[in-house]
């Protein structure tokens, strides 16, 4: 099992240093592999069971895309054959279309069929209960820009409570093949263990998962699902 | 200039609002001020200010360091405004000349020294253009309003008047890089004597260089991002300072500050490294502003504590401190654990800095601050209260703290009878911005619980 944390130093801006906690705790046989930007991801070129990327700033994210650009076939040969990857927050926008900015476009991998419009001037916050299935996921949005979708993409979950993938889409994330992306910020896999724990199983059926602290994290979710819902909108 | 007549409408009514709601005993921080502003939204440009504005903003210690700054300036006989009644954002300035002005308008001070919250930048500094802006430091925070540190910088480098003197941190290199073409001075603090490095921080908000984007070479780090720096790609360095801390002998509280070939010893409140950056910052904005430093030296030695930010006291051998220490903020806490983490004895840490909007915040800056400081055996009883209890020690588990040292109480009435008292040298409460109720009952139940327990022996 090996799990590339893509640039950690600047794509875990809200608490998603929680996650990396988290997966490195889930899997204490993996190699754990720490790619800083400056760096070539190594999933483009050897096989990584799991690549996760977190938000970063607006500057780094283009930056970003302008060095992931070149390799944009390899990312999405690797997607449609199957990487896990999961994206938090803007860093989904990176394999979207392009994003609309106040002063431009700036064209993305071009990988999945949806768009995004930034607006600096204008942050969304909300907090955020869905469903999949039986399943509710909860957490917190916080973000400049909206997406829309040009084409079918499959979601992560139904809006319950809160805002989607954009002000007004019910819709929230996007769950293709076996990328995962959502915009629900921080520690979205510790806040949600009974998600954390069906999609990791799910990935990685043949290997030993140990969930931390899972029976703390579950009460905490359960407390924590109580109190959104008890919130005016 | 002459006035439109809505200023006059705006401000009276203001006047009226502050007025009323002073009878009726609320401290009028916002409202008076947002009245005024939906009259006439030049409100801030038409009002008549003083004739030296000083700014302070920044992410951490603007109020401490904006206290610090009134009373040198007040030591040195000027006569100055403030906001320290208010809020720190447009509303909040509004209501801060709604409060010093005459009904006529007029002002009669002759300086100014106003907090500004950093956000609030753009829609400020368009109406008041500082004399003088002391940027304490910006960091990643309020994760839903704030968004990061870039975010901020930006909205500060585009909005700084180009006649304002900067005062900066010469070892934070975000801030420090202001509106680089304005006059500017920076203090700074070299690593002290005995002080320990964080090399590897949970976090930084800088990680390239700021002008080339590539690697950095680490003078030294002391938390996060705050640290000198250099680049050997393209000869960044951290700027030279005009004032800078010399020593600091953290058993008298005592620092040496120096400037211009000369030195100066200065009183500190605590012994802790902010506080020290706080009193500096101060200093050398009093400097700025033409007070001679050896005369600041001075006035520190009688600079009043701000007991509501920081309380100390020792009963019967233990010592008791409460410290404010915004809660969900990813830097505060971490700063008061180190500080804490280094302090002698056995420990008892309250951490009672939610507030009340508790129940709608994430738990993303849980995540970012680094709890590791109290993996540490002196740190025999952790509470983690309030709404958020179960949270709490969830993170604290993920920094591998043992079970056995955390006590849950969701209810913070509980937690006096919970406290190991014999066997605690030092208890430490830490609290929230906001003066809620449960703290203050919380703090008082500590506080009688430790004067019986010195009654019994």
């Amino acid at each position: 099992m090996k799990i590339e944390f893509l640039y950690p130093e600047i794509a875990s801006l809200f608490g998603e240093l929680g996650d990396i906690d988290f997966l490195i705790r889930s899997f204490p046989e993996a190699e754990v592999i720490r790619t800083k930007r400056i760096e070539r991801p190594r999933f483009l070129d050897e096989v990584i069971d799991l690549v996760f990327i977190g938000p970063m700033t607006e500057r780094m994210q283009e930056q970003v895309i302008d060095d992931l650009m070149p390799e944009k076939d390899i990312i999405r040969d690797k997607i449609e054959g199957g990487q896990t990857i999961l994206a938090i927050s803007n860093a989904v926008e990176i394999f979207g279309q392009y994003i609309e900015a106040d002063d431009g476009k700036i064209e993305a991998l071009g990988i999945f069929p949806f768009y995004a419009r930034r607006q600096m001037l204008d942050r969304l916050s909300d907090v955020f209960i869905g469903k999949r299935g039986d399943l509710d996921i909860i957490g917190l949005k916080a973000q400049f820009t909206q997406v829309y979708k040009t084409g079918d993409l499959p979601y992560l979950c139904e809006v319950e409570k809160g805002f989607g993938l954009n002000l007004q889409s019910k819709e929230e994330g996007i769950c293709w093949n076996n990328f995962l992306g959502t915009y629900l910020l921080g520690p979205f896999l510790v806040s949600n263990p009974l998600f954390a724990k069906t999609w990791l199983y799910e990935q990685f059926p043949d290997e030993t998962i140990e969930l931390p602290f899972y029976e703390l994290a579950v009460s905490a979710y359960w407390k924590h699902l109580e109190d959104i819902r008890l919130m005016r909108p | 200039m002459r006035k439109p007549f809505s200023f006059y409408i705006a401000h009276w009514i203001g006047k009226i609002v502050l007025f009323g709601m002073r009878l009726l005993r609320r401290t009028g921080s916002y409202l008076p001020g947002a009245i005024a502003l939906r009259i006439d939204s030049n409100y801030l440009k038409h009002v008549e200010k003083p004739d030296h504005i000083v700014m302070v903003t920044g992410t951490n210690g603007k109020t401490s360091v904006c206290n610090m700054l009134r009373f040198f300036l007040e030591s040195a006989d000027r006569n100055v405004m403030d906001n320290r009644e208010g809020s720190n954002t447009i509303e909040g300035l509004a209501s801060a000349f709604l409060t010093h002005n005459t009904w006529r308008g007029k002002s009669h001070h002759e300086g100014s020294v106003l907090e500004l919250d950093e956000r609030s930048a753009i829609r400020v500094f368009p109406h008041i253009q500082p004399d003088v802006l002391l940027v304490t430091n910006l960091f990643r925070d309020s994760y839903q309003r704030n968004a990061h540190a870039e975010y901020i910088f930006d909205i500060l480098d585009g909005s700084i008047p180009q006649n304002t003197k900067l005062v900066l941190n010469a070892e934070d290199p975000i801030s420090g890089r202001l509106t680089l073409s304005n006059e500017r001075v920076y203090y700074g603090i070299p690593l002290l004597e005995g002080e320990r490095e964080q090399r590897n921080p949970r976090f930084s908000d800088l990680v390239y260089c700021p002008v080339c984007h590539l690697d950095l070479t680490i003078d030294f780090i002391r938390y996060n991002h705050i640290g000198r720096y250099h680049c050997t790609h393209c000869g960044y360095r951290t700027p030279e300072t005009k004032y800078e801390v010399v020593s600091f002998d953290r058993d008298l509280k005592q620092a040496e500050f120096a400037s211009d070939g000369t030195t100066n010893i200065f009183q500190t409140q605590t012994d802790g490294v902010t506080d020290l950056y706080n009193l500096l910052s101060a200093a050398a904005t009093a400097s700025e502003c033409g007070i001679p430093l050896s005369a600041i030296a001075e006035y520190s030695r009688s600079l009043p504590p701000l007991k509501s930010r920081y309380h100390e006291e020792t009963i019967q051998g233990k010592r008791f401190l409460s410290v404010l220490c915004k809660g969900y903020n990813p830097v505060a806490p971490a700063r008061v654990f180190d500080y804490l983490q280094a302090q002698p004895g056995r420990k008892v840490l309250v951490m009672a800095n939610g507030t009340e909007e508790e129940i709608v915040e994430n738990m993303a800056y849980l995540y970012d601050n680094d709890y590791s400081y109290l993996n540490d055996p002196s740190f025999f009883q952790i509470f983690c209260c309030g709404e958020r209890y179960l949270d709490y020690a969830l993170r604290l588990r993920m920094a591998d703290i043992p079970e056995e040292r955390i006590v849950l109480s969701r209810e913070y009435a509980e937690i006096p009878r919970l406290i190991a008292y014999e066997e605690a040298d030092l208890i430490c409460l830490i609290h929230d911005v906001s003066d809620v109720p449960w703290v203050r009952d919380l703090l008082s139940a500590i506080r009688k619980d430790l004067a019986q327990l010195q009654d019994k022996e």
